[in-house]
């Protein structure tokens, strides 16, 4: 119905749902990809860069965490790496426990006299990691299966569902506990147990978007002018469906941080005396009515990250939408 | 949304320091006695079964207490046993054949008779394979009752009880147990009603069903809400029961019962040991109502005495005398644990404890040296495992960190989820694996027969000859006092070898409103709600009446 | 649709088999036994207890049994015999594997279909059903409880009642508040409403329910801080709206910042589709417009996403039901699973997932009436 729809098949972008209108063509012409366009939009998003900003913070805290890890490790590998950080994460000191902030530990201490500021450190490149690997997992796992479902439909689709479903009803403790049961302690297993289940709702929201577009006359387009069902799929709906795709996936990375203790409570991950924000924000909920400050800063750690990625991740669906380009 | 955050952060701050504000005072939270005879106490999880015989939880026993009366009752301050159903009783010479007379004016709820023979009933249902009791293992001291439950003896009635007459019951035990009336106030060791049980099935448990013979008898029932009893005015001891009714909360978030306590809605935190998070300890420690008593069991470390470098005992006493459990108790638990030396928990009447060995770090790393890692040189890496709860992790953490720097050797912390962890001690796959015991009844032996022998609960699986001779020699012993010096010997031996770190003996750690009078303060943490009582008199400042 | 609603019905057997058989397995993979305590049990009283209950007998109809000798660390002999399906047997010598046919009166058999249960005093074989017949067996933790049905019809009330209420309160809130964000995409009021999503997000609820308590239970006494008060309307007994309102914002905070995130993202793109510019440019009110024309698009996501989470809301809210001591599903599924209740977790599972297939039907259907486009053939 629209001129610009015949662009879909140029390749080098993303395919405009009906309504955007004709792309200029000198637009066309600057060849300016996606990415790049998007890149561009990004930083000019002030309260995305802001989040960005904090996110650099918190990056670098962990990893200075990670450092001390590292040079705290029996291999040779690693352990010639300096201690940045004033504080061991793992010497306790009955002497000091559960201090308020101070200069010398400026979040105070936990209940073995730890210096909290330092265990959130450790926390955060055990945190982070997990989160963001975790969420990258899911998210690849939901959209294909989920676009996939949608886009085949019929009685592919009735069965790739089915099969979610079957995998929601799952309980999931115990499932966790065979995990680690067979296959003992370990990071890769903690990503499979987290991965696991976080894509469910993923690919129920991404199908449902696949179902409504699907139809749509743009996608009709696109297959007219012979583009594979792959290139149809991932290179025209799903883009389409990036909005609420993004919004679920910054909202997967706390679920699965704080899933991360559920997970320790099991059994699985990463061993004490290692911290993550998690179990921090639950020791921090077992001390809150005496020594507030054990859960007030881990759990604004969380909620500043959480807000950051937020940011990032709405900003980057402004920036991606291919609908905001000319405006 | 910097703005939001501050203000989020005001509002916790606030309401915390609202809460610290309002707890001021000699009391923790409301204080105002209930005018209707209605105690409500929190007992941290929804009973298993109120069968006697079908369960083996602390939370049961202590609603079962009431329901069911047993030969003899806990004397609430001491826990001793004090007459209930049977007067008074006599054993023979060596203690293996004892006799009970019973209360001839006892009755059920239903109006029959309480005899003699509903005790041999009851102990044969308990000791039958049929009925499956996980606590039958105590009915083993009484005669052919092992043979019995494992099945090599069919004959149920072949177990060593007999009803001379109505109210005369004899029981023959398998050896001389000079101990066994200190177990007879445990539930499994009462009367349950034969008339409802062959009438109902698996049914006479429901409330339109039941039949009991205590103090109260079971009024409503709504699992995982609440359990309340009201005082049954048929009693043989009703004229000294003072309480109503006794509304048992299954709380098992220990934060929702201080807060309902709190609130006055509950007014005594019940359940087995610490039933304060510790983080409240040292905020509520001024307080009047709150309470600390010691408690009649010890939380320790097995170790694998079958793995190297473990297997040694230098090894084991050079990790033993590197835990400063002092400081441990002091800053750490600061619940009013006591720091265990021994392995039998202190103040046990009469019985001479040997000397243990104490925290010394400089001894410890000259025993390391002696077995051969000087300096903690070619010490492999050993593991600590227990089940997860956070007050286990952080001692762990605790442990694990001062080896490291004291003596050090490098230590591996590994928790489990719980059942898990049962299979990894119940096997032995672990090097040293957190533990706990909790006498049944007020005798050394509860905690030193644990190692008579390489059995079930003894996880470490350490066995001694002269250990085992010993403790066969004191328990069948006639003298008391010999009896207990024996035993002493016995321990003597286990704190040598050292196949268990103990850490710290458990204590009580509760909160109960000053209104409420006669509550049990006895080392088992086992009250019978005959004896208690609540004061609607009470006023803040009445307390120094009483 | 019709077909479509009857065809997706018929599926719901074979799949909730599917789904309590996986679980059937898993469980018993999982290491642990539903009598364990800090005491550990005795060989003989742990036979007596399995034997009570039915579990002495083979797991399955057929068994996979392997041993075989290895060499330990020190050098000793040490006999591994593993089996699948069934309880161990003594070790034996030598290495075999063979599949061993165990009958029908397995426990994945009466546990499922039924078994014939001989009265010893009279010898008479009687059938009893399994869950095929309704009966979902004996709890083991739960041992005073009639079956597995009474339990789970005990905790339903609460559960119901508590999982609807913050369902509603997540719907009531999460919508209007995303798509006000949407309109006003990049103002404060934007900004204000994404944050404090933001925030119910990162405030778990075991920190979200003991500040709620503290501040409008202990502090400002409004509200009791935990428990549940039954009144009764009529022939049947309702939860006090007063017990019911904490838990329940608890529990809805989570919910209500997904649906307004996932609400203002699609609301964004759907303002911006060319449907919503022709009503603009009918001159229809801007209220119609966001209503009645730009509602019905975005809020398929929402519904997507609603759809699971009402299940979970209703069948497993753990955390609230333990800080706020409340008797639902929660808490028994945690026991069950704690203590390896075979029948009760089946029971829960079942329950669950009933629930949950026929919220994704619902869920199904919306798309189709929300979405004229969405066809299923």
């Amino acid at each position: 119905m629209h001129a610009g729809d015949s662009t879909a098949c140029d390749g080098t972008r993303s395919m405009p749902p009906p309504g955007a209108g004709p792309v200029p063509v000198s637009e066309l012409v600057e060849g300016t990809s996606l990415w790049t366009d998007a890149w561009r939009r990004l930083r000019r998003n002030r309260l995305a860069v802001f989040g960005g900003a904090v996110l650099a913070v918190i990056a670098v805290l962990s990893i200075a965490g990670a450092l001390q890890l590292a040079s705290q490790s029996a291999s040779p590998f690693f352990n010639w790496i300096p201690d940045p950080l004033p504080h061991r994460f793992d010497i306790t000191n009955l002497e000091i426990a559960n201090e308020p902030p101070s200069w010398s530990h400026w979040m105070g201490t936990d209940i073995l006299g730890r210096d909290l500021f330092v265990r959130l450190m450790v926390g955060g490149a055990i945190s982070l990691t997990v989160g963001l690997v975790s969420t990258a997992v899911s998210f690849a796992i939901g959209v294909s299966y989920g676009a996939i479902s949608g886009y085949l439909g019929g009685r592919t689709d009735q069965a790739m569902m089915r099969i979610v479903d079957i995998i929601y009803s799952l309980p999931y403790i115990f499932l966790v506990i065979v995990l680690v049961s067979i296959a003992g302690r370990s990071f890769l297993i903690l990503f499979a147990a987290l991965g696991a289940v976080s894509w469910l709702t993923m690919a129920r929201i991404v199908r449902g978007q696949v179902l409504s577009l699907k139809n749509q006359e743009f996608v009709e387009a696109a297959r007219c002018v012979g583009a594979s069902e792959f290139a149809t799929i991932f290179r025209h709906i799903v883009p389409n469906t990036l909005g609420p795709v993004i919004v679920y996936t910054t909202l997967t990375v706390p679920t699965v941080m704080l899933q991360e203790a559920f997970l320790s409570f099991l059994g699985l991950g990463v061993p004490p005396p290692f911290s993550s924000w998690g179990t921090l924000v639950n020791d921090g909920v077992a001390a809150m009515a005496i020594y507030p400050w054990q859960l007030l800063f881990p759990a604004l750690t969380l909620a500043f990250t959480l807000l950051s990625l937020n940011f990032v991740g709405d900003g980057l669906r402004d920036a991606l939408d291919p609908q905001m380009r000319k405006e | 949304m910097k703005r939001h955050l501050r203000v989020l952060a005001a509002a916790i701050a606030v309401s915390f320091g609202l809460q610290a504000c309002v707890s001021v005072g000699a009391y923790f939270g409301e204080t105002t006695p209930p005018t209707d005879r209605t105690l409500v106490v929190s007992n941290q999880s929804e009973p298993r079964s109120l069968d006697p015989h079908k369960t083996a939880g602390v939370p049961e026993a202590n609603i079962m207490l009431n329901l069911y009366d047993c030969l003899t009752t806990y004397e609430p301050a001491t826990g001793s046993p004090i007459p209930c159903l049977a007067t008074n009783w006599e054993h023979n010479a060596d203690s293996s054949v004892w006799t009970f007379h019973l209360r001839p004016e006892a009755t059920w709820t239903d109006g029959a008779p309480l005899t003699a023979d509903d005790f041999v009933y009851s102990w044969r249902r308990a000791i039958d394979p049929e009925t499956a009791s996980p606590y039958a293992n105590l009915l083993y001291y009484v005669k052919n009752g092992e043979g019995i439950n494992d099945g090599s003896i069919a004959d149920v009635t072949k177990l060593g009880v007999k009803a001379l007459d109505a109210h005369t019951f004899e029981v023959t035990m398998e050896r001389p147990t000079a101990f066994f009336i200190a177990m007879t106030p445990h539930y499994i060791f009462s009367a349950v009603p034969r008339q409802a049980i062959e009438k109902w099935g698996d049914q006479w448990i429901t409330v339109e069903h039941h039949v009991s013979s205590g103090p109260f008898r079971l009024e409503k029932r709504s699992q995982y809400d609440r359990i309340v009893l009201k005082k049954w005015e048929g009693h043989w001891d009703a004229a000294n029961v003072k309480l109503d009714r006794v509304v048992f909360l299954p709380i098992e978030d220990q934060n929702t019962a201080v807060n309902l306590y709190k609130a006055n809605e509950v007014h005594a935190l019940g359940g087995g040991g610490q039933a304060v998070p510790t983080a409240f300890v040292k905020a509520l420690r001024s307080k009047d109502d709150f309470h600390i008593e010691p408690e009649y069991g010890v939380y320790y470390y097995s170790i694998n005495v079958n793995r190297p470098p473990l297997d040694n005992k230098l090894v084991r006493r050079a990790l033993a005398m590197c835990i400063d459990k002092q400081t441990i108790c002091e800053k750490f638990l600061g619940g009013g644990q006591v720091p265990a030396w021994n392995w039998i928990p202190p103040k046990t009447p009469g019985y001479p404890y040997p000397d243990a060995p104490r925290y010394d770090p400089d001894e410890a790393r000259r025993l390391l040296a002696q077995a051969g890692f000087p300096g903690g040189k070619g010490f492999p890496k050993v593991e600590i495992f227990f089940n997860t709860l956070e007050s286990h992790r952080q001692l762990a953490e605790l442990i694990q960190d001062t080896w490291r720097r004291e003596l050090n050797i490098p230590v591996d912390l590994n928790n489990q989820e719980w059942q898990v962890y049962q299979r990894t001690r119940e096997t032995r796959q672990f090097d040293i694996a957190r533990d706990g015991w909790i006498a049944d009844y007020l005798d050394p032996n509860t905690f030193l027969d644990l190692f008579q022998a390489v059995t079930l609960n003894n996880h470490p699986g350490w066995a001694n000859a002269k250990y085992t001779k010993l403790m066969e020699r004191a328990n069948s012993d006639p003298d008391p006092l010999r009896r207990l010096t024996l035993l002493a010997d016995a321990e003597a031996i286990l704190l040598d070898e050292m196949p268990v770190i103990p850490l710290y003996y458990y204590a009580s750690v509760k909160l109960r409103k000053p209104f409420v009078l006669g509550w049990g303060t006895n080392p088992l943490d086992q009250t019978p709600m005959k004896f208690v009582s609540i004061d609607e008199s009470w006023t803040p400042g009445s307390e120094a009446a009483h | 649709m019709l077909t479509f609603i009857v065809k997706r019905l018929l599926q719901v057997v074979p799949l909730v088999l599917v789904i309590m058989t996986l679980t059937f397995f898993v469980m018993r993979l999982a290491p642990g036994n539903p009598f364990a305590s800090e005491r550990q049990l005795s060989a003989v009283i742990q036979q007596n207890l399995n034997r009570r209950f039915g579990l002495d007998r083979p797991i399955f109809y057929f068994s996979i049994q392997e041993s075989w000798t290895q060499f330990d660390a020190s050098g000793n002999v040490e006999y591994v015999n593993r089996s699948i399906f069934r309880p161990l047997d003594p070790p034996e010598t030598r290495s075999f594997s063979i599949v061993r046919w165990n009958g029908m009166d397995n426990q994945y058999n009466s546990y499922f279909f039924g078994r014939h249960v001989t009265d010893e005093a009279t010898g008479a074989r009687t059938w009893e059903w399994g869950v095929a017949g309704g009966n979902f067996g004996p709890s083991t933790r739960f041992t005073d409880a009639r079956n597995v049905t009474d339990i789970i019809l005990a905790g339903l009330p609460l559960s119901l009642s508590l999982g609807l209420l913050a369902y509603l309160i997540a719907l009531a809130a999460g919508i209007p508040v995303g798509i006000v964000a949407a309109y006003k995409q990049n103002t404060s009021v934007d900004y204000a409403s994404m944050a404090s999503a933001v925030l119910g997000l990162s405030v778990p609820a075991l920190v979200l329910g003991p500040v709620l308590i503290v501040t409008f239970s202990l502090t400002f006494y409004l509200l009791p801080p935990a428990l549940m008060e039954w009144v009764d309307v009529g022939p049947f007994s309702v939860p006090n709206i007063r017990f019911l309102i904490l838990p329940a914002l608890t529990l809805s905070a989570v919910y209500t910042a997904y649906i307004a995130r996932l609400m203002r993202a699609a609301m964004l793109e759907t303002l911006r589709t060319d449907y919503v510019r022709t009503a603009r440019a009918k001159g229809l009110s801007e209220w119609k417009v966001v209503l009645r024309h730009a509602l019905r698009g975005a809020i398929l996501p929402v519904v997507s996403f609603t759809g699971p989470a009402l299940a979970f809301l209703i069948g497993g809210t753990i955390v609230v039901e333990r800080v706020f001591a409340l008797a639902g599903l929660g808490q028994f599924f945690l026991q069950s699973a704690n203590n390896r209740d075979y029948t009760l977790t089946l029971g829960i599972v079942f329950f669950v997932a009933i629930l949950l297939i026929v919220m994704n039907l619902l869920v199904d259907v919306a798309y189709a009436i929300i979405d004229p486009r969405i066809k299923y053939s």
